[in-house]
């Protein structure tokens, strides 16, 4: 399954943690991330700690990536499917997982609300669950739930 | 567009630079700001401020901002698995 996350979002956190770091501690900047810093209008040490916070953000939102792929692949089983997700991309700009799963007609692609899926895996919120449900159920073509929403 | 978290440059007004002043937020040379965005709402846009060893948030409001630029990222591929 790939994985992929898209831009620098970090949590509050992690931003706080990058700028208590001691400089000399920050991996070094390349000469390609300097020009960027540049173009950006700021110095090179406040780029290297937003890139140090986007860095430890990203393990997360990769790690909840991975858990949408494994949801999915779990619902298909339940439902009697046949597929396997070959990639999940989580776009934090527009706040969706755009998944990629490979059937025997070919690649389907379905999208989710990165909040549904906070909602489900921070509070185990089951109207999250039930809208997961519902939203799978009709992009799957099961015409009850298309029905149901 | 999702804003919170994301590191963005924001083109402030004249009014907009003197408010980030009088909230002793330094200000570059250049024409726009980068920023740390906690959140953005009806008012405006939170941002984070470190000041000593403390995070603080700062409400930017929209009438002092004349456009925000942010990247759109390319991602990174990680994790092939069979």
């Amino acid at each position: 399954m790939d994985i992929r996350v898209d831009g620098y979002r970090s949590t509050n956190e992690d931003w706080l943690t990058a700028h208590r770091i001691p400089f000399d501690e920050l991996p070094p900047i390349t000469d390609e991330e300097k020009q960027v810093a540049k173009k950006l209008g700021i110095s090179a040490e406040e780029y290297l700690r937003s890139r140090y916070a986007g860095d430890l953000s990203r393990k997360e939102l990769e790690r909840r990536a991975e858990v949408v792929g494994a949801l999915l692949e779990r619902w298909l089983i339940q439902r009697g499917l046949s597929g396997t997700v070959v990639g999940v991309w989580l776009k934090t700009l527009e706040g969706r997982f755009r998944v990629e799963i490979e059937r025997p007609d070919g690649i389907q692609i379905v999208f989710l609300k990165e909040d549904l899926i906070n909602d489900l895996l921070d509070s185990g919120s089951r109207e999250a669950q039930e809208g997961l449900d519902r939203l799978l159920a009709a992009n799957f073509g099961f015409s009850e739930a298309a029905q149901a929403s | 567009m999702k804003l919170a978290g994301q590191k963005v440059a924001v083109i402030l007004t004249e009014d907009g630079k003197q408010v980030l002043a009088l909230a002793s937020i330094g200000l570059p040379d250049s024409h726009s700001i980068s920023v740390s965005v906690e959140e953005s709402e009806d008012l405006g846009i939170w941002i984070r401020i470190p000041r000593e060893d403390q995070m603080h948030f700062f409400l930017l409001r929209w009438e002092y901002i004349l456009g925000i630029d942010l990247p759109s990222g390319t991602g990174r591929l990680i994790g092939m698995r069979a």
